[in-house]
């Protein structure tokens, strides 16, 4: 699965935030870092058929994201920064809805679900609600949320934020698992996430993006 | 759809305020029914009841005329002491037998009426007259003779105070505030877009959820709004024709108060579907509550309070006399959701007729034909707010 930035460029107002983005992803685990408002957020939002680019364009597979419509974000799994849940549904019923949405087959979602579940550590607190979990509960169920439908790109802005070290590595597993067969995008400004793990790293400076390491 | 549900019983806000709303209608309902209960002064003499109760007829009305004459020349004669006790009895008899007749001769002279402009007018106007006469040959009320204060409780149900319909616009309110700006709330909206049943599929799912609410809302403020008078009077009284109440004598709808009350609840439930989807559309363009909440407010409190103004019920509460409507009451009822919501008994009270291209169409069906439209219009429109990219574009309201 190949999806390629084209001179993706995106301003609010007066204010550039992305300058001319030309990426491809494939195969593998790609690191974003940089600092707080470097414009990693952006550009993943603007992958994830979110946001829109100002100029140019994402092409999955050649393809336009945006033409492909609802057959691209069936194939993306998402979570974005600071994300947030229904505190009246469980574990259980939030990673069921998210399959649901994301287009899991009706008689493969439970047993997704709990995969899901399991892979995070949550499968014991499957049935409580979620305004009783703690913050590092809540960024493992959104990892759930985002693996449930076994989407072939998985997009992760910040994904470890609120983990403990154990959760981290625990994380850091699970991807470079999914990295032999996925597209794997995973932003951070903490470099040792991405070190032992990504494929290629890019740095995010100023709205323009560096390759910094190819693996490779 | 189930996920959408579970998600808007979440909301505390809008549980309590439904809560709230049934229970105001409720205490209402009650003060409304003991303020305007009568009793039946004494009930009336069974000898005098039964000779007379039951379907109405030319027949009896002449004798109770008869009676009622011949027992007041009696009292003005012999005075109180001497009297027959039975002249009140007839007299309450005669005062609905009379009120029969009267919606009997009115039908009847309304299709001659009709008849004969038909006859002598053209166009546009011979249509009128033609529809005129067919519906009002079609209404055969079955009008019964039954003690006054039996008919008149049953008003009791239909007369109720304008607040009960503010309180149940606020619960749609609300809802619509809910229903699309909780993924804001919960920041649950990024993950929800970037989901393959995310835009369109949620859209008409929340869209579903919101006509079938207010649906829903319309029937649970009937039940709240009937269910002391039911409990308190019996329903054995619904059966009888709408045209036995002083306020439908001239209707031409041949239903009884079971079926009237059926026709309220699904007048007002497409006023209700057509204000959910306005509310809704105002919140589509924000990420917090407050200033759609505010927006909606100003609609549907201008709307209301423009209705209860234009009905000229606001004239008659302020106890200037009675209802006097103004001039552009006609616009509102024949294109706005609110008076279907709070003038339900106006659509049905009387036969107008709008000219749409030269034929005659009765209101009511008018102003139920443009809130569907209205209702389709502003699913289509919220479906291309909702799914188009603007509302990406990372701006805070």
């Amino acid at each position: 699965m190949t999806l390629e930035l084209k001179n993706i460029c995106k301003s609010y107002g007066k204010k550039e935030v992305l300058k001319n983005i030309n990426l491809t992803f494939q195969t593998g685990i790609y690191g974003l870092i940089g600092s707080n408002g470097a414009g990693k957020s952006t550009m993943m939002n603007i992958m994830a058929d979110v946001l829109d680019a100002t100029s140019g364009e994402v092409l999955c597979e050649g393809q336009n994201i945006q033409q492909m419509g609802d057959n691209y974000r069936a194939k993306i799994g998402f979570l974005p920064q600071n994300v947030g849940y229904y505190g009246n549904f469980t574990a259980e019923k939030t990673v069921e809805y998210f399959g649901y949405l994301r287009g899991v087959d009706k008689k493969q979602l439970r047993e997704r679900v709990e995969k899901s579940l399991e892979v995070v550590n949550l499968l014991n607190h499957a049935k409580e609600k979620v305004k009783t979990f703690s913050g590092g509960m809540k960024q493992r169920l959104g990892i759930a949320v985002t693996y449930v439908s076994n989407p072939e790109i998985m997009i992760f802005d910040e994904p470890t934020v609120g983990l403990d070290p154990e959760e981290r590595e625990r994380f850091k597993r699970f991807i470079l698992e999914l990295g032999k067969t996925k597209t794997i995008v995973l932003s951070t400004h903490i470099i040792s996430d991405v070190e032992e793990v990504a494929d290629y790293v890019i740095e995010m400076k100023e709205g323009i993006a560096y390759e910094r390491f190819d693996k490779n | 759809m189930k996920y959408e549900i579970k998600k808007i019983l979440g909301s505390r806000v809008l549980i309590i305020a439904l809560i709230l709303a049934v229970g105001f209608a409720l205490f209402e309902s009650n003060r409304n029914y003991i303020q305007g209960l009568d009793e039946g002064r004494e009930r009336i003499n069974s000898g005098v009841y039964d000779a007379y109760k039951g379907e109405y007829s030319e027949e009896k009305y002449q004798n109770l005329l008869e009676k009622t004459n011949q027992l007041q020349e009696e009292f003005a004669l012999l005075g109180e002491k001497k009297a027959d006790n039975r002249m009140l009895d007839y007299m309450a008899l005669y005062e609905v037998a009379e009120n029969c007749r009267t919606t009997q001769l009115f039908l009847e002279q309304v299709v001659d009426e009709a008849r004969y402009l038909a006859q002598t007018q053209s166009g546009y106007y011979k249509k009128l007259n033609q529809k005129t006469e067919q519906v009002y040959k079609n209404c055969r009320p079955d009008l019964h003779i039954d003690e006054i204060s039996s008919v008149q409780n049953i008003l009791l149900y239909f007369e109720l105070p304008e607040e009960i319909d503010v309180a149940f616009v606020l619960v749609l309110m609300i809802f619509a505030c809910t229903i699309f700006l909780n993924e804001h709330i919960n920041h649950t909206f990024y993950m929800i877009q970037s989901s393959k049943k995310g835009r369109g599929h949620t859209y008409f799912c929340k869209i579903g959820l919101s006509l079938i609410f207010a649906c829903m809302l319309s029937v649970l403020q009937t039940i709240s709004i009937t269910i002391v008078p039911a409990i308190r009077s019996g329903m054995g009284k619904l059966g009888y024709p709408i045209q036995m109440s002083h306020n439908l004598m001239y209707s031409p709808y041949n239903l009884n108060f079971w079926q009237l009350v059926i026709v309220l609840t699904l007048l007002r439930a497409i006023g209700y579907m057509t204000l959910v989807l306005l509310f809704l559309c105002a919140t589509l363009f924000f990420k917090k509550n407050i200033v759609p909440f505010a927006i909606n407010l100003f609609l549907g409190g201008g709307g209301m309070f423009l209705t209860y103004m234009a009905s000229g019920r606001f004239y008659r509460d302020a106890r200037y006399g009675v209802a006097r409507t103004f001039g552009g009451f006609i616009y509102l009822k024949k294109y706005s959701p609110f008076t279907m919501i709070s003038e339900g008994m106006n659509y049905i009270g009387k036969f107008e007729m709008v000219n749409v291209l030269g034929q005659p169409v009765s209101l009511l069906q008018h102003v139920m034909v443009i809130n569907l439209i209205i209702i389709a219009f502003l699913t289509v429109a919220g479906y291309l707010a909702y799914t188009q990219n603007f509302r990406r574009m990372g701006v805070s309201m």
